[in-house]
């Protein structure tokens, strides 16, 4: 199959390169461009344009004269409280309105009851309203147009969800401003891509691999649609990479599963080459390490500098701040948060240490407790990676790892929203590292799980031991006991208020995420899919539980593989989907990838007098992964942290 | 040949410092835009000659002998200037001088001794005319003399000159530790703290009538850099600027202190963690001295502790509050000694730091403080240069171990006369 990848890859880096640089740094909203009447002449053009041009400029002074004239008026009368009145009228800013193209586009598609305006005498700001009317008489506005009263001219429009949703508006540098910026953004992709990448040896560029990490980096298309404020464009383009992803480590998963379930040939040789994952970039160790360095330094000073506090990390602020007070957090979200609420409880509880040391101040500002538990967060995940290669490998292959982390745009965007997200990630990174220890991953899947609900997918395939050497320990109470664990340590957070804690988070937690609308996804945009979207679902609640028992195999990778299959199904059927989920999946996507795993050993051949009916596996030496005769202890892919 | 030659070459070298001096330096190239420190030294001459003193009727930021060197020059008949220039060309032979001495007790050929003499000699081509309006050479000589006194084990020479160099500029103070541990790798504890105390005694003697004079003022001389916000070529600064270039994060330039700072929290916040960073690698340099003498024998050990000084200078340029441009000629005493693996690079980045600092140095200064991207990048770049130089000149043991380096070997490995003995004789055998 490399003859498809190469083209394949070729085209994904063209495509990114060529429309990331332009089109990261385009403005938010533009108006679309004038459309010139094919019969005019250019010079027609020009001269209809400068007369435009002149007449909107007397207009614009006749306004101006008019609201000078008004406010000498009030004043002459002796009424310094006497508000100004706007210069235009209702009618004039609606037939204002009525020149915007996208607002005409909109409203094509979407018949309109009725229009209003309102003036907003602090702002000096009209705001237009088109209104549309369902068969049962529900009014929704379809299209707003801010119109500066001064100048008469359209500030701002929003259409369709851009009128509810502030996220949908395109506003620059919303989320997590500076890395937005192609100079930044762009050179974090080839941090990212360059290092892991054989690039001195061009024969082995050409590979799965390759395909894999230029999918993860092609989410960035879709920001750059999202950036602009056309999510109709950006959310179908986030679907391609997570089907890709999600099926390639399906396949990862599956075929390893299948490899390891082979039986030997009796007179098989032992399988030739090294048993430990290797580094297929070129980069030295001492360069990973000032590369990580430099990326580091970098995420961390934009975090410090220039970065922003989305809902999300407020919402941990004033979570901890709630708990600070000896009260749940449930239900007791101030308004302009309104669903801050809605996350597990670790996602509150990890702000209190910050949010001691930098006390809210009862107001969105600028939140440092939010910024120093992000890049904890942050920096948990890249302890995580590095431990992880280290002890799998060698410190180079953790390096490789923590820099895959570190450059990878879309971590860097987590960070410097300042969300929650990266806690997420480290929970199930640290499960990873702790994978050999039942009890370790139960609390760590616990932890991720206490902090958002879609780990919860793992429950049953993590609930397995995931080497494929035998054991005579039960593993599945210490796993249960881990999770149990977990939840009593952050638990108790509900019972603050009593059982009415534990009904405000049910109906602030679960009961709210099931019923959420929104247009962050296909499900969103078009409820037509509704059908499908359930049918997606139960596809992956079914692989899930088949998961308990089959492949009946597993080793690190095809768990870390089946692990970011799962989560990728889960994001795929969710109803809201954002950036920001990317790095749940990405450190599993990264450990299945990024090394060079040794190609997985048969089962041994079994003695014909142990043979039995199904070959069941059974505990003792002789039955690991390699060949014959090997100790599975030894012969075993390494466990981290063994 | 050899014996003339090594005869010839501190004459040469001299001589070559004296046709840089005052054929290309004095060219346009170097003297137009200009940023010069002289007018500062002639108001200091003048107010010494008119019988004030230091730090008690006027404010004198650097040490006392600097203050010496300023009346100096205004002795000198004809212009502040000349003499002052006069003066900085004779620091710089002697410091080419003291790094040939340097590198002759390090057991090197006569070859490489002249060049890394030579290099320092056309060394104002690489720095630029800032060589003659800074006083920086007055230490670079004295430390110069330092380190060969302490090579030479020669420790009470390398006390005295520690203490002469502290009175001329405050910074060699850093290089104490290291002192004291090659001093006690030698000759014991006991030794080294009587060397040290002594070279305290000489800085104490000097400072003492000041002291009584102008106990407030004298402490100025100390007050008055820890004040200093983050200068804006430091590498903290350059980090920020370099974050501004990209991200357009916002920084506020102020002139204070005689030059340009980043001020505001971030910068202090940035200043603090390079303090911080500054202890931690002053004593990891210490640590890395120690591990490595423990195991190493002569020549090897002189090899290491040379690395130690290069690193402990460099340390201070790169994690310093304040990186002014001059600092660049502290690398001259140590930076073309280093042998080892990595001997060659770190010559190579001293020099290339200098180049850099040249390209934007003084004639793009003043782009530089407004901010503007082309001018910062060249900044970033050289404070890269300098952190790239700290890596490469780090006393690692196997400097001790390894052959001399390219400064202080050719292509082939070279060895002492009873090495090389045995080697004649296998390849005869």
């Amino acid at each position: 199959m490399r003859w498809f990848t190469a083209p394949v890859a070729a085209v994904l880096v063209g495509l990114l390169m060529a429309l990331a640089g332009p089109a990261l740094a385009q403005p938010a909203t533009q108006p679309p461009a004038r459309a010139v009447a094919p019969d005019a002449t250019v010079a027609g053009a020009v001269v209809a344009d400068l007369a435009e041009e002149a007449a909107e400029e007397s207009r614009r002074i006749r306004r101006t004269v008019e609201r000078a004239a008004r406010a000498g008026a009030a004043g002459a009368a002796g009424d310094e409280e006497a508000e100004v009145p706007p210069a235009l009228t209702d009618g004039e800013v609606t037939a204002i309105a009525e020149t915007s193209g996208e607002i005409q586009d909109w409203i094509a598609d979407h018949p309109i009851a009725r229009t209003a305006a309102e003036f907003d005498d602090e702002e000096r700001r009209w705001t237009v309203f088109f209104v549309s009317r369902d068969d049962d008489g529900a009014e929704s506005t379809e299209a707003q147009a801010l119109i500066s009263d001064e100048t008469g001219e359209i500030t701002e429009v929003r259409v369709g969800p851009q009128v509810a949703w502030m996220m949908a508006r395109g506003y620059p540098g919303a989320f997590g401003r500076a890395v937005n910026r192609p100079e930044v953004w762009l050179p974090l992709c080839a941090l990212f891509l360059l290092p892991l990448l054989p690039v001195t040896r061009l024969r082995r560029l050409v590979s799965w691999r390759t395909l894999d990490l230029l999918a993860l980096l092609s989410f960035s298309l879709s920001l750059i649609w999202f950036n602009r404020g056309e999510i109709f464009t950006s959310v179908p383009l986030t679907y391609p990479p997570m089907i890709y992803l999600g099926l390639r480590m399906a396949w990862i998963g599956i075929s390893r599963g299948r490899a390891m379930n082979r039986v030997a040939e009796p007179d098989e040789p032992e399988p030739r080459g090294p048993r430990r994952p290797g580094v297929v970039g070129w980069a030295p160790t001492w360069l990973l390490a000032t590369l990580l360095i430099v990326a580091m330094a970098l995420r961390l000073g934009l975090n410090a500098f220039d970065s922003n506090v989305i809902d999300v990390g407020y919402a941990g602020v004033i979570g901890a701040d709630r708990i600070g007070n000896g009260i749940t957090p449930y239900g007791t979200t101030p308004e302009d948060c309104g669903s801050c609420d809605t996350y597990g409880p670790l996602n509150y509880l990890a702000y209190v240490p910050f949010e001691s040391l930098q006390p809210w101040t009862g107001t969105w500002d600028d939140l440092p407790a939010a910024h120093g538990a992000a890049s904890m967060f942050d920096l948990l995940c890249l302890a995580g990676m590095i431990f992880i290669g280290w002890r799998l490998a060698s410190l180079r292959l953790g390096l490789t790892l923590g820099l895959a982390w570190a450059a990878f745009p879309f971590t860097a965007y987590t960070l410097l929203t300042n969300s929650n997200d990266a806690l997420v990630a480290a929970g199930l990174i640290w499960g990873v590292a702790l994978l050999h220890r039942p009890m370790g991953r139960g609390v760590m899947l616990g932890l991720a799980l206490a902090t958002k609900f879609a780990p919860g997918i793992l429950l049953a395939l993590w609930s397995r031991r995931p080497f494929p050497r035998p054991t005579g320990r039960r593993q599945f109470l210490p796993y249960a006991g881990g999770l149990a664990l977990a939840g009593a340590g952050v638990g108790w957070v509900l019972l603050l208020d009593g059982l009415d804690g534990v009904r405000a988070f049910w109906s602030r937690t679960i009961a709210y995420q099931f019923g959420r609308e929104s247009p962050f996804s296909l499900w969103g945009q078009y409820p037509a899919l509704r059908p499908l979207q359930l049918v997606l679902m139960a596809v992956v609640v079914l692989g899930a539980l088949a998961l308990l028992r089959w492949p009946r195999r597993l080793d690190m990778v095809a768990v870390c593989a089946f692990s970011a299959a799962l989560l990728i199904g889960a994001q795929l059927t969710l109803t809201h989907w954002f950036y920001l989920y990317i790095p749940w999946f990405l450190p599993l996507v990264l450990i299945a990838i990024v090394p060079a795993w040794p190609a997985p050993r048969p089962r041994p051949a079994p003695e014909p007098a142990e043979a039995g009916p199904d070959e069941r596996e059974a505990p003792g030496p002789g039955t690991g992964t390699s060949g014959a005769g090997g100790s599975g202890e030894r012969d075993a892919p390494v466990p981290v942290g063994a | 040949m050899n014996r003339a030659f090594e005869r010839w070459a501190p004459w040469a070298v001299a001589i070559l410092a004296v046709i840089v001096w005052v054929g290309p330096l004095q060219t346009g190239f170097y003297l137009d835009g200009q940023l010069t420190d002289i007018p500062v030294y002639r108001g200091i001459h003048d107010a010494i000659a008119d019988g004030q003193v230091p730090y008690r009727d006027f404010l004198l930021e650097y040490p006392p002998l600097a203050g010496v060197l300023f009346w100096l020059a205004g002795v000198i008949p004809g212009a502040y200037s000349l003499g002052f220039s006069t003066l900085m060309l004779a620091c710089l032979i002697g410091t080419a001088l003291a790094v040939m001495a340097t590198a002759r007790a390090l057991d090197t050929t006569p070859l490489r001794r002249a060049g890394a003499g030579a290099i320092v000699a056309v060394s104002p081509l690489l720095l630029g005319a800032m060589v003659q309006t800074r006083y920086d050479l007055l230490m670079t000589v004295v430390l110069g003399w330092c380190l060969w006194a302490a090579v030479t084990r020669r420790f009470t020479w390398m006390w005295v000159l520690l203490a002469v160099a502290v009175l001329v500029k405050i910074v060699p103070l850093a290089l104490v530790p290291v002192l004291f541990v090659w001093h006690r790798h030698h000759r014991g504890t006991r030794e080294a703290l009587l060397g040290g105390a002594g070279a305290a005694g000489v800085v104490a003697v000097a400072m003492l009538p000041f002291v009584a004079m102008a106990p407030g003022g004298t402490w100025d001389l100390v007050g008055y850099h820890l004040d200093r916000p983050l200068q804006i070529e430091s590498t903290g600064a350059s980090y920020l600027l370099g974050l501004h270039a990209l991200a357009d994060i916002p920084l506020t330039v102020e002139s204070s202190f005689g030059s340009q700072g980043l001020t505001g929290r971030g910068p202090a916040l940035i200043a603090g963690l390079a303090t911080a960073a500054l202890l931690g690698l002053l004593i990891a340099v210490v640590w890395c001295l120690i591990v490595g003498l423990r195991r190493s024998r002569p020549p090897g050990d002189a090899r290491l502790f040379m690395a130690a000084a290069c690193a402990t200078v460099v340390a201070l340029m790169v994690a310093g509050k304040v990186l002014s441009p001059q600092f660049l000629i502290w690398l001259l005493p140590v930076a073309l000694l280093v042998t080892g693996r990595f001997g060659r690079a770190t010559a190579g980045l001293a020099i290339a730091a200098m180049l850099v600092t040249l390209a934007y140095f003084p004639r793009h200064y003043w782009d530089v403080v407004a901010l503007e991207p082309g001018p910062i990048a060249l900044l970033v770049l050289r404070n890269l240069l300098l952190l790239a130089l700290l890596a490469a000149c780090w006393p690692r043991p196997s400097i001790a171990r390894h052959p001399r380096g390219w400064m202080l070997r050719g292509g082939s490995v070279d060895r002492t006369p009873g090495e090389r003995a045995v080697a004649a004789r296998y390849l005869t055998e």
